[in-house]
């Protein structure tokens, strides 16, 4: 049934492909987005149910580290031998209920790269590795197989490559962005279901879970700030998904997994500058530490990858040879 | 019986004469050879070491169980290395049972050895070609390690050693460590062909290949981050190989875990090919 409903779809598109000229390539354009939106997300409906397995896991590590912090607030308030010197605002630094932010806080915190001096073992951010791994998984596969099973007939009748590459990085758009805004909707209805959705990020709360307390950036408010960080990780994953998927097609949708693996895993433990793609993780942001990196770089570099994956993309397909067909790995 | 045989030598030629057994392969003595140029080597010839080495600073000087990849637990390859062996593992031919079904070749394997020879014979290939890979990288710089750094035996006092008293086998460890390497390098081999085995086992029910070799990498991860911070965090399969653990084990929890995880794998091997209908 899926087989003979996607063989649909893809009559639906060369219709659409047919149509007269004066609904040009956008009314193209329009239904190969359309027909990447529920082809491509078919496969991926394992990955997601996993996703939302991984979020509702991150909701349950918050609420046992926030009842903890919550011990520990009240018992070094209770044990103190001297008079409460905590002003009332001091005392109350640690809200009763968490809000939405402090949750997005908590997932997207990461941690710092290895201090080689400490003697330590390093433990790798698994978080911020898995919500990795995963968007590597939904993006990875369906552009090169499509460009395989159904690229060539497509390809023929809209008469290029261009349109059909630009469908698919808008589909690789959409499906980061269905990724994060399914996150989102676990958190909030966790923080409504468990605190209060609105209200600002808990700086002490952020200090206690996270290691680090969010410091307000220059000129902009604390949740602007963090507003802006949470979409500069968005943006980010999304240009390091193009990438990818534009290095698959070269060397195929397995190697460039492992290669983003591996560079995701690199930028963990390094804090090299060219391993960029732990700079949307909040503990190396300028709103938790000191010369950390700011959103609007990270936006910058997003937005140059974004750049190149794009031509780089283009102009592999047009020298691709599409008749040698062979599932891709 | 003579079919069994051929049906195994002819999927273990297959497995282990593939470019992706040798890509794989490749990858993992790549990482295997990083780590013994960055940390290995300077500990063996740097000056920086000079006085560990002479014994001059009064404390135990280093040795080969706290410097090869499997013996530290903090440095980036060896990160590198055991958060990627999932994927070294299932790369090289974990997804052939996939291919085989799309391409027919499984049905045509079947008419002529049967569905128990044909299914033997890959899951053995499979968990063959994926310990082999993933074990190879660790003798090699285990070898190559000993060209740089002394045989000097465990010193628990020395306060240098990431074995811990209460860690499992310890007490092997410290008394006789290359049976403590032979027993962690006979549990990742195990292990890699479990979570080989388990692209055998979804492949039936995966739309596609790349998702037949990502799934127990994703697994893998998802299990870390899902034990990590609580007590069960060194059950993780990416934790429960490393010879130098950041996390306490029981062996009988490992073994029983783990063994249950390859019944249930076989259970399903041996229904998917019970039920299969080559027409």
């Amino acid at each position: 049934m899926t087989e003979v409903k996607a063989t649909m779809r893809t009559e639906g598109t060369l219709r659409a492909a047919r149509r007269p000229k004066r609904f040009g390539k956008l009314a193209v354009f329009g239904s190969l987005v359309r027909h990447d939106l529920v082809a491509g997300s078919v496969p991926d409906r394992i990955l997601y149910g996993v996703a939302l397995m991984c979020f509702v896991v991150v909701c349950a590590l918050f609420l046992s580290g926030f009842e903890n912090a919550q011990r520990m607030v009240e018992a070094g308030m209770a044990t103190s031998a001297a008079p409460p010197v905590a002003t009332p605002a001091e005392a109350c630094a640690l809200p009763e209920h968490f809000s939405l932010f402090d949750v997005l806080v908590f997932a997207s915190a990461g941690a710092p790269p290895h201090d080689a001096t400490s003697g330590l073992p390093y433990s790798p951010p698994f978080t911020w590795l898995v919500m990795q791994a995963l968007i590597a998984a939904l993006v990875g596969h369906y552009p090169a197989n499509d460009l395989i099973t159904r690229g060539p007939q497509v390809l023929t009748r809209v008469g290029g490559t261009g349109t059909w590459w630009l469908a698919k990085c808008t589909w690789i758009a959409a499906t980061v962005a269905a990724f994060y805004l399914l996150g989102l909707a676990v958190f909030i209805v966790f923080a409504a279901a468990q605190g209060n959705v609105s209200g600002p990020a808990s700086s002490m709360l952020s200090a206690l879970l996270n290691g680090f307390s969010l410091e307000a950036a220059s000129g902009m408010s604390n949740g602007s700030a963090l507003a802006a960080a949470l979409v500069a990780a968005l943006v980010l994953s999304i240009a390091l998904s193009l990438a990818q998927v534009t290095l698959s097609l070269i060397v195929g949708p397995l190697a460039s997994f492992v290669a983003l693996m591996a560079f995701d895993v690199a930028s963990a433990y390094f804090a090299f500058p060219a391993l960029f793609a732990s700079s949307a993780i909040l503990c190396r942001s300028s709103l938790a530490t000191i010369g950390g990196t700011s959103p609007s770089v990270v936006f910058a570099i997003s937005a140059l990858i974004a750049v190149v994956s794009l031509i780089a993309g283009a102009l592999i397909l047009r020298r691709r040879d599409l008749l040698t067909r062979k599932e891709s790995r | 019986m003579n079919t069994s045989l051929r049906m195994m030598k002819t999927e273990c030629r297959r497995a282990f004469g593939s470019r992706l057994f040798a890509a794989a392969l490749v990858a993992g003595l790549a990482l295997a050879l990083a780590h013994l140029v960055t940390i290995a080597v300077p500990y063996g010839t740097g000056d920086v070491w000079e006085v560990w080495r002479g014994g001059a600073k009064g404390a135990y000087p280093f040795s080969v169980y706290n410097t090869w990849m499997g013996g530290e637990n903090s440095s980036a390859f060896t990160t590198l290395y055991y958060f990627l062996l999932p994927l070294l593992a299932c790369v090289p031919f974990a997804d052939s049972g996939y291919t085989d079904l799309k391409s027919g070749y499984a049905a045509q394997m079947i008419s002529r050895a049967g569905r128990s020879a044909y299914c033997a014979a890959k899951v053995l290939a499979v968990a063959l070609s994926a310990g082999t890979v993933v074990l190879v990288p660790l003798v090699v710089n285990f070898l190559g390690t000993l060209l740089f750094v002394p045989l000097l035996p465990p010193e628990a006092a020395a306060g240098t050693f990431f074995v811990g008293p209460s860690a499992a086998f310890a007490d092997v460890f410290y008394g006789a460590p290359l049976v403590y390497c032979g027993l962690f390098a006979l549990l990742t081999f195990c292990v890699a062909g479990i979570i080989a085995c388990l692209c055998v086992a979804l492949a039936p029910v995966m739309p596609n290949r790349f998702l037949v070799l990502v799934t127990p990498f994703l697994l893998c991860t998802a299990a870390s981050f899902v034990l990590a911070g609580s007590g069960l965090a060194g059950y993780a399969p990416t934790e429960v190989l490393m010879p130098a653990p950041r996390f306490d084990v029981q062996p009988a929890v490992v073994a029983v875990a783990y063994g249950l995880i390859a019944g249930a794998e076989a259970v399903a091997i041996a229904r998917h090919a019970r039920t299969f209908e080559a027409l």
